[in-house]
Order: C-alpha cells, then structure tokens, then sequence
C-alpha cells in the first residue's frame, strides 16, 4: 500500500534526522505521491534536503572547477606533434593490410597501411598506420574519423598509432560497397536518388518538345515524356533523338536524375543506352497508367503529366492583358478530392458553367505549379478535360473539407491545404507576440525595416510561432492574430494588456507553461520543402489526454503485465 | 552512382526518452559536415540529438564558469533515474532569470515538476570516460497530468524500440538483415550503431522501468524499487545529527545536498563507465572534478559509498555498482 511506502520513507528521514518534524515529513511525501505522482523513494532526495534546512543544515555550494581538456582535434597531420595524443582526425583509409604479429610472445590480429589527410578534396598528405585494434570500419577507401589515436615517432618518421581504445566512426564506406549504377532500380528508388542510375519501365507517352536557349541563341529539339514501373512513374526529358513508341518496355542504362522544384525528372544525355527489353511479366500500358492516376495528396511543385480525378467546385473566369498586350483569359477554379484540395488554372474554353457544379473531371497530363505551397493543377487545352458522368463525392466543400492526417505523413509529402494534424508541443518561439508587418508585401519587418521595401511605416499584427513534434517529425506552427486570439479568448486591446505585463519574453514563456509538452490539435494548410514542413494555422486547440487510460493501453500493447 | 545526400537544415525531431536509457548512452555521432547535426546514440538505438523530458526537478544550481559567468547545474528525476542538464549564458537570458526564480522556489522546499526540450552531449573525460548531459532549450513547470501523459509517450517510445532491438538480436548488424527481420525503418540505422558499440544486451532492464513509468502514469500507489538505487544517506562532517538550527554555521563545505548530488554522480559515472571490467579510480575523480567536485570531496563521498554497499571495490582502486 501507498501508506506502507510513505512509512518507510518517513522512517528513513527521520533515522538520518532524528530532530526532523515527523507530521511534516509524511504530508511532504503524501503531497509528492498524490500532486506530482512522484513516489516516496524518488522524493527521498527532495524532502531529505527540505529538512535538512529547516533543520538548519547550511546549504553551500561547492567550487567549481573547468572542465577537463577534450580531445586534441586536427585538421591535418601536419599540425600534429610527436607526442600528441587522444588525437581526433578525419582521414581517408589508402591502404589497409590486416597481418598476425608476434608482440611479447602473443600472436596478433594488427592491421598496418597507408592513410591520407583531407580525405573530402583529394589532396592530402599521407603517414602509415598501425592498427592495433583491428578496427572493422578500417576499410580500403573508407573516410572514417579517428578518435583517441597516438603518434609515433621513429628514426625520424613518424605515422599513427590506433589503439585498442581508439574509436573509429565510418563517414563514407570504402569503395567496395558503392552499387553498380548499371544495376537496374526501380522508379521509386531511383525517384529518392541524385546522379546516374538505370531503370526497366514501360513508355507511357512521349512528344517532341523544343528548348529555347535562355541566351536567345537558338533552340533545342528535346523529347519529353514518361515511363512508369509497378512502383511509380517519372517523367523524362531527352536531349538526344528519340523514336520508340508508347507502349514499349525500354531499359534504360546511365540516365541522370535531376530535379525541378520538388519533381525528379530523368535526363537522357549522349551517355545514356536507351534499348528494348523483354519482359513478359512487366505491368501493361493501361495498367501502369491507372496506377500512375494522382490524388490531390500526391501533387508535387513541378510534376508533369499528371492525370487527376477530381471534383470542381467552383470557377471563376479572369481576364487579363499580358505584357506583350495580348487579351487573356483563364479559369480559376478549386478542386477537391477526399484527400485535399488544390487549384487549377485552365488556359483553355470550357464546355460547363458555374450553375452546373460541382462536377467531376478527369484532367490529362497535366502541369503542377504551386504558389506559397497549394498547388495549382494548370490545363494549356480542353482536350486535357474530360467531364466524368460518375456522381460528384457529394457535399465535400471547401470550407468544412479537412482531413486528418498524421503529422510524419504530411512532413513526407508535398504541400496540402485543408488539413487537420496533431503532435506534442515542443518548442514556443520567443518571437511570438506583436509584430510589424510591411504595408506594402505583408513581410514581418526586422528593426522597421522591411526586406524588400526598406524602411517603412509597419502595421501592427498578432502572431505565434510554435513547433509540434510526434518524435519522428515536425512541423512550425503559424498562428495568425485570429485564431491566436480565439485560442486565448481574448481581443486586440486584452491581448496588448496581456503583453505589456508580461512582455516579450514573458508572454513566451506564459505559453510554454500551457502549452509545452501538451498535445496540440492544428487545422490549417502546409508548406513543405527542403527546410521542413510550415503550418499556416486557421485553428488550434489543445488536446486533453487521459493519461491513466493511455498507461493502461500502453501496458496491454506491450504485454507488460 | 551513390552520391552523399545534400545537407539539409531540417530540425531534428525531439526523442521521448526515459533518464536511464539517456545516461546509459556512451557513444556520440557527428556527420562530417560543419553544421551536420551530433546525435547521442543510446544502447536501444535511439538517435538523440533533441530530447523532451519531465521530472521532478531535484537540484539547481548555480556555478561561476572560468570566463567568469553564472551557470546553472541541475539534476531531473524521472520515473527511471536521473537527468544532468547546465544552463549556460549563451542560452536565453529568460531562462537564465526563470532558473533563479526556480533554485528559489527549490530552495523553499516546492516541489517542481518540470519539463524540458534539450539537445544532448555526451562529455568525454581525458581517459575515454563518458557521461551525458542535456541543454535545456525550453523548459516549463508542468503539472501531475501533463507528467503522467509525458510518462506514456515515453513509456510508447522506449517499447517501440525495445520491440526494434528485439527483432534484430543475434542479427548480423547491417540495413538489409535488419529490415528483413521487421526492425521499423526509423531505428535501423541507430540500432546499427548501437550494436557495433555496445554489443549485445539484454533489454529486460528497460522493461522494468517501463512499467514503472506506467504505474506512475495510472496513479498507482505503490510502485516498484528502482533497481541498482544507491540508499540515500546524509553525512555530516562530525558525524552526528545537528540537532539546533544555530550549528548550521559550523557546517561547512560538505553539505548534505551537495553530497546526494556527487553521490549520484559517481553512481552515474561507475555505472556508464564500467565496460564489464569495473573503473578505475582515476577515472572516477577525473569525472568527478569535470563536474566541479574538488578531489577529495569525491574520495570520502566514494568510500562512504563502498562502505554503504552501494559500491563495491572489487579490487584494488577498481569499483563497480553493487549488485
């Protein structure tokens, strides 16, 4: 029983402090048990030195002393000395000869050979070695960090020592393991991958296409296209003539993975081996293009030839004059599918009108830009439009259309809008609170000055600025001045009272005691790229967790009964 | 071609971890970039470069640094053992002001519950000792719910990654063994590492303290020892009770606090320095005064330990935790 725990321990306290108050020290420890769910043996500590004082036991500090020297880190060999030791050092492993020599009548396993400074730029400087571990991550061609070797002079030479109790940690594996990018991969791998590789896929289309030279020297013909696997599909661009036909399976050896905005694209230069393959097994054409259909979820900056089935909602038409003075007109219209909403622009006549939505249309290789992270399904022709007689999904709209969605899977996907995601509060900016913005661009200004527009008369606006966190991925939290002051219940004039008492800082700081480790329930859109993933922030709301329903889950998950 | 991913400034995920699986860790990664981030890697193969904990906040104080600023030492008590984290004046001033109020309200007796987002180090002692801490980047008072909900995650987390290691022991340690043996793709790389360094253990430990976490986190009552605590005993230099509040003047230097703060400390250096073979004393009074206790404060806390059976020296100048 809990009163059997809190005994021992009063008896403990009062063993050591025989003068302790005895009532005191249980509700001490009744008070840790029952507030702060901390057990009588880890408050031991706490309430021993509560009594302590009040018993009049000073409390001093002790001195403090630095910190001991680290490790003697180096760049170069040549800054090392000939006792230097416990040395840090990057290198290239050379050579590396594994060998049994005698040492004081025992036979060992040593490794000698040959390493080399500066291993990320080639040149470096080269010493021996002896490895008296042997150390397994000490490998042909290995770039490994070296920590806690020696130097050893001898006759005027002098190499390093790796000792038993050095550490070796691999940067880059030896040559040895690198794969043979003649080797095919699939769509998908080679789609997460930089540089040469090679694929097997089948041609789902193909169309002559002519570059224009920035330089306005001329033009290039270039062929873009697709090709897709069981595992995805990738674009591709040509720069060399190319004639097989859709439909055909092609391996494709030595092309190069670029990427456009967040879209890798496959190029196919004078190096590459484009050839016929035959594989009876491959997914056909009208399979792979199925496949190869993208929710509004999936869209990426950049893609090309994407077919999408989706529902319009709304168009709205725009005219405009361009800058060479031609009349322009385009459709703008809102699409939504049960896993997001998006945007598209059609550059083209249609054949439905306002009254007539929502409908459902299949839209054909099409172009995906994005603006401020919403992407922007964009149609150059009506032959790319095909109204789809199947029932509209019904009354998704815009406004209460929110999906939820786990926190890691937004982070690993493009840009959403429409959202609704949870995750632990980890961080409140200190930033937070009253900000200037720029008249002219909205921009926050820094010391009333605007990046763009330079110094300027800023407005006044709200915003807070948090991170949440479910331990494999996050995301910034936007707040506007809106959903800010709904989520402290409070106006313009009550949220300027609150930050003149408490101040910058302060205010932060308020927020944390609510907020920090707290789950968080945030509505809004996405913003991801290569820095991480934003979240513009309509709604947020703290979420209550029942921690004692969540031990006990936790408990039958792992069978720890 | 294989070619080195580009560098990527994405912040690192915040690791829920228990104290004991983060004081157990004794190996640091860094990639070989400038501003690559360094990770703690623990036995279970979590890779730590941010952590959120919580616990009772057990001691803060300050020290003067040798540039001749204020920085404040503390320790964190979770359901599992114990936290190390400094506070420097690089860091922001309001925390440096919310420490003092903090090591006052300490000093008044309040108990404090406090959590905390920090990144990890792991400090490194001339002769290879090893022992962890934690800067704090944030940190608040929370309450008994915001702890026990804490407590779960962390409780989920640890079990996800026992679950990890269990599927890859006695596995040749590389990606593909590991990904065929099932191990969640989030682990694999850092139980690699884990195992190259640490070897093979087994986890069971980690599942006590687990269920301990739970216990709390339910409003149990009664919850198991935690195994291998040190007893808490107080030393006063006279060796006898103060019994009036005027001897307190004729106290000095060894102070009961401080004393619980070393003692804990040695546990923790013996316990993450001990490769199978015990430490050495060296090594002990090395870690020691890296943490500001002078030498022979450290020598007489080690032999009231040894004598206290919390430590045994099992041969001559070589300790290990008693078990």
């Amino acid at each position: 029983m809990a009163d059997e725990a809190i005994e021992r321990a009063v008896k403990e306290v009062l063993a050591q402090i025989p003068s302790a108050d005895e009532e005191m020290v249980r509700q001490e420890f009744t008070r840790y048990q029952a507030e702060f769910i901390i057990p009588p043996q880890d408050a031991m500590r706490s309430v021993l030195r509560k009594v302590q004082t009040q018993a009049g036991i000073v409390v001093a500090e002790t001195k403090s002393a630095a910190p001991s020297a680290p490790m003697k880190k180096v760049e170069r060999l040549s800054e090392l000395a000939a006792d230097d030791k416990n040395i840090v050092i990057e290198v290239k492993i050379v050579s590396h000869n594994p060998v049994v020599q005698s040492v004081r009548g025992q036979d060992r396993n040593i490794a000698f050979g040959t390493l080399q400074d500066n291993p990320w730029s080639g040149q470096g400087e080269r010493w021996d070695y002896k490895d008296w571990g042997p150390s397994a991550n000490l490998k042909d061609g290995a770039i490994v960090r070296i920590e806690g070797c020696t130097v050893n002079e001898y006759q005027g030479k002098r190499s390093l020592n790796i000792n038993q109790s050095s550490r070796v940690v691999v940067l880059q594996e030896g040559s040895a393991t690198t794969t043979n990018p003649s080797d095919p991969i699939t769509i998908a791998e080679a789609s997460e991958q930089d540089g040469m590789v090679t694929i097997v896929g089948r041609l789902l289309s193909a169309r002559a296409d002519v570059i224009t030279r920035r330089d306005g020297s001329g033009t290039i013909d270039v062929v873009r296209g697709k090709i897709a696997d069981s595992t995805g599909s990738i674009g591709f661009l040509s720069w060399e003539p190319f004639t097989h036909t859709e439909g055909e399976l092609l391996k494709i050896e030595a092309a190069n993975i670029r990427r456009f905005r967040d879209t890798p694209e496959l190029n196919f230069g004078r190096t590459t081996k484009v050839e016929v393959f035959h594989d009876t097994n491959f997914p056909d054409t009208e399979t792979l293009a199925e496949s190869s259909l993208m929710t509004i979820s999936q869209l990426r900056d950049g893609a090309k030839d994407v077919t999408i089935i989706a529902q319009l909602q709304s168009i709205t038409e725009r005219n405009f004059t361009n800058q060479e003075g031609e009349e322009k007109k385009v459709y703008a219209g809102q699409l939504v599918d049960p896993t997001g909403q998006c945007k598209s622009s059609m550059w083209c006549e249609v054949d439905f009108t306002e009254e007539e939505l929502p409908i459902m249309l299949r839209l054909e290789n099409t172009r995906i830009r994005a603006w401020q992270g919403i992407p922007d399904v964009t149609i150059d022709d009506a032959s790319q439009i095909t109204r789809l007689e199947q029932e509209p999904w019904g009354d998704i709209s815009p406004e209460n259309h929110v999906v939820a969605a786990e926190l890691r899977n937004l982070a690993d996907s493009g840009s959403r809008v429409g959202i609704e995601t949870s995750g632990t509060v980890v961080s409140i900016r200190n930033d937070s609170g009253i900000i200037w913005r720029c008249p002219e661009c909205r921009r926050a200004l820094r010391e009333d000055n605007c990046q763009v527009h330079g110094a300027v008369q800023g407005n006044r606006d709200v915003r807070v600025r948090l991170v949440i966190d479910d331990g494999h991925s996050n995301g910034s939290v936007i707040i506007g001045s809106e959903p800010t002051f709904a989520f402290l219940e409070t106006d313009m004039a009550g949220f300027e009272d609150t930050m003149g008492e408490l101040g910058q800082f302060g205010f932060a700081q308020s927020l944390r005691d609510r907020l920090l480790g707290r789950q968080l329930k945030v509505g809004g859109r996405t913003i991801v790229d290569e820095q991480g993933m934003m979240i513009i922030a309509n709604s947020i709301e703290t979420v209550d967790v029942d921690a004692a329903l969540a031990a006990s889950e936790a408990r039958t998950a792992w069978r720890l009964v | 071609m294989m070619q080195a991913s580009t560098t990527r400034a994405r912040r690192q995920p915040a690791i829920r971890l228990l104290a004991q699986e983060f004081s157990e860790s004794s190996l640091q990664e860094r990639g070989s970039g400038q501003f690559d981030p360094s990770f703690v890697i623990t036995k279970l193969g979590a890779k730590v470069n941010r952590a959120i904990v919580a616990g009772l906040l057990e001691s803060l104080q300050p020290r003067e640094t040798s540039s001749g600023s204020t920085m404040w030492q503390g320790t964190l008590r979770d359901a599992s053992g114990l936290h190390f984290f400094s506070i420097g004046d690089f860091q922001d001033d309001g925390l440096l002001a919310k420490s003092e109020d903090w090591a006052k309200s300490l000093a008044d007796g309040e108990p404090i519950l406090m959590m905390m987002v920090a990144k990890t180090r792991i400090f490194q002692s001339d002769d290879g000792a090893v022992y962890t801490s934690l800067r704090p980047e944030e940190m608040c008072v929370v309450n008994r719910a915001t702890y026990a909900n804490w407590l779960v995650e962390a409780a989920n987390a640890t079990m996800q990654r026992v679950a990890s290691a269990d599927k890859g022991r006695g596995l040749e340690p590389s990606a593909q063994a590991f990904a065929e043996a099932g191990v969640d793709a989030d682990h694999i790389e850092g139980l690699i590492l884990a195992r190259n360094h640490y070897g093979e253990f087994d986890p069971e430990v980690y599942r006590l303290t687990v269920m301990r976490a739970l216990d709390l986190a339910e409003g149990k009552a009664e919850v198991a020892e935690l195994p291998n605590q040190p007893k808490i005993t107080i030393t006063n230099q006279s060796g006898t009770e103060s019994s009036t509040s005027t001897s307190g003047k004729e106290d000095e230097g060894n102070t009961a606090s401080d004393t619980e703060v070393l003692r804990a400390t040695i546990e923790s250096i013996v316990r993450s320095a001990d490769q199978g073979d015990g430490v050495d004393l060296a090594k002990i009074m090395a870690n020691c005064q890296a943490r500001g206790f002078a030498n022979e404060e450290a020598d007489a806390a080690l032999d009231e330990m040894v004598s206290d059976k919390v430590i045994d020296e099992y041969r001559f100048g070589w300790f290990k935790i008693h078990e």
